[in-house]
C-alpha cells in the first residue's frame, strides 16, 4: 500500500494516490438494492456470520447519493432497466459498479424477450461475480478485488 | 363420495344450459367444464350463487395458445369454493380474430389483475372489465409475449437501451 515507517515513530511516508484511494477502498458504502434471489445472499454476506463490515463495505445505505458501490443482485428485466440506469446516475463519483450473479453478469438462461442480457449493458461495471446465486463468500471475494482494483487507480494523474 | 361431488357439479351445470357445455370430464377427482363463449357469465353466475356450488374464490384466470388450431385461445378460470372445499375449471375457446370474453369481475373482483395480465401477454380483451389495460408489460409496449408467435428474444425491445444518456446531453 505504501505506507512505510523509516523514519521515527510518528511519521510516514506514503503517495497521495494510495493514501486517497486506501481511504475510499476502506469505506466502500454498498446500496441497498436487491433485484432477486442474490439479493438473499447479499443480506447473509451483511449478516453475523459473514460480517462484510470487516472490510469496510457493510454501511448499507438507502440512497444512492450516500453509496459508492452499486451490487446489482439479481435479474435485471427490460422494465427495471431506466431505474437501475438512474439510480447509477444518481450516485456521486468515484462510484463501482459489481454485477453479483449470472443474471447480473449475462442474462443467464433467460435468454427472452424481457430480460435484459448483462448490466454492462447499460451501466459500467467494474467486477463480475459468477454463481447462481453465488455464495457470501464469493461476494466478499468479489469486494476484496475490487479494493484491489481501487487500489491501482491514479488519482490525480491526467 | 368426491367424484360424485363432481358428476353433480357437472349434471347441475349441464342441466341449466345444455346448449353451452361443449365438454366435460372429470380428473384427478376435479370437474372440468368447456362451456361455450356465449353463456360463459350466466355458468360463473350459478357457480357462485347456487347454495349447493358456491364457487366463492376465483384462484385463477389464464390463458393458452393453442397455435394452429382453431378457434387459437382456450381463457381458463378456476374456482374454488370455501365452504364446501371443491374447485371446478372453466374452459372458453376464444378464436383470434374475435379475441373477446366476458370479463367476470364484477362477480370476482379478484379476477381484476388476472385479466389485464392475460390481455397484457396474450392479447385477449375482456369485455365489460373496468380498467383494462397492460399490467406486466410497460404501457408502450407492443405484441402480446406469450403468444406462440412471438419471437423468444423479443422484437428489439430489451436490447433498446434510449434512456441512456449520452455525452454531449
Amino acid at each position: 500500500m505504501g505506507l512505510g515507517r523509516e523514519f521515527e515513530p510518528g511519521v510516514m511516508t506514503t503517495t497521495v494516490d494510495s493514501a486517497v484511494n486506501w481511504a475510499r477502498k476502506s469505506a466502500l458504502w454498498p446500496m441497498t438494492f436487491g433485484l432477486a434471489c442474490c439479493a438473499i445472499e447479499m443480506i447473509a454476506t451483511v449478516a453475523a456470520r459473514y460480517d462484510v463490515d470487516r472490510f469496510g463495505a457493510g454501511v448499507f445505505r438507502g440512497s444512492p447519493r450516500q453509496s459508492d458501490l452499486m451490487i446489482v443482485a439479481g435479474t435485471l428485466t427490460r422494465k427495471m432497466a431506466p431505474v437501475v440506469r438512474r439510480i447509477y446516475d444518481q450516485m456521486p463519483e468515484p462510484r463501482y459498479v459489481i454485477a453479483m450473479g449470472s443474471c447480473a453478469t449475462s442474462g443467464n438462461v433467460y435468454n427472452t424477450y424481457s430480460v435484459v442480457q448483462g448490466v454492462d449493458q447499460i451501466v459500467p461495471v467494474d467486477v463480475y461475480i459468477a454463481g447462481c446465486p453465488p455464495r457470501p463468500e464469493a461476494l466478499i471475494d468479489g469486494i476484496l478485488m475490487l479494493q484491489k482494483k481501487i487500489m491501482e487507480q491514479k488519482v490525480f494523474a491526467r | 363420495m368426491a367424484q360424485a361431488i363432481d358428476n353433480d357439479i357437472i349434471a347441475k351445470v349441464v342441466a341449466a344450459f345444455p346448449q353451452g357445455v361443449t365438454a366435460h370430464k372429470v380428473f384427478a377427482d376435479e370437474p372440468y367444464i368447456t362451456v361455450d363463449k356465449a353463456v360463459l357469465r350466466d355458468v360463473c353466475r350459478l357457480l357462485k350463487d347456487d347454495p349447493s356450488m358456491e364457487f366463492d374464490y376465483p384462484v385463477e384466470v389464464t390463458a393458452v395458445d393453442y397455435l394452429g388450431e382453431t378457434p387459437r385461445f382456450e381463457v381458463i378460470h378456476v374456482l374454488w369454493s370455501m365452504r364446501h372445499r371443491r374447485r371446478v375449471t372453466l374452459k372458453t375457446r376464444v378464436a383470434e380474430d374475435d379475441c373477446e370474453v366476458d370479463t367476470v369481475c364484477d362477480m370476482w373482483r379478484g379476477a381484476d389483475f388476472m385479466e389485464r395480465e392475460v390481455f397484457d401477454l396474450y392479447g385477449i380483451r375482456f369485455a365489460g372489465h373496468p380498467d383494462l389495460r397492460r399490467i406486466m408489460m410497460t404501457d408502450d409496449f407492443e405484441g402480446y409475449p406469450l403468444r406462440k408467435d412471438y419471437p423468444i428474444e423479443g422484437d428489439g425491445w430489451r436490447e433498446n437501451y434510449d434512456f441512456i444518456p449520452m455525452i454531449g446531453d
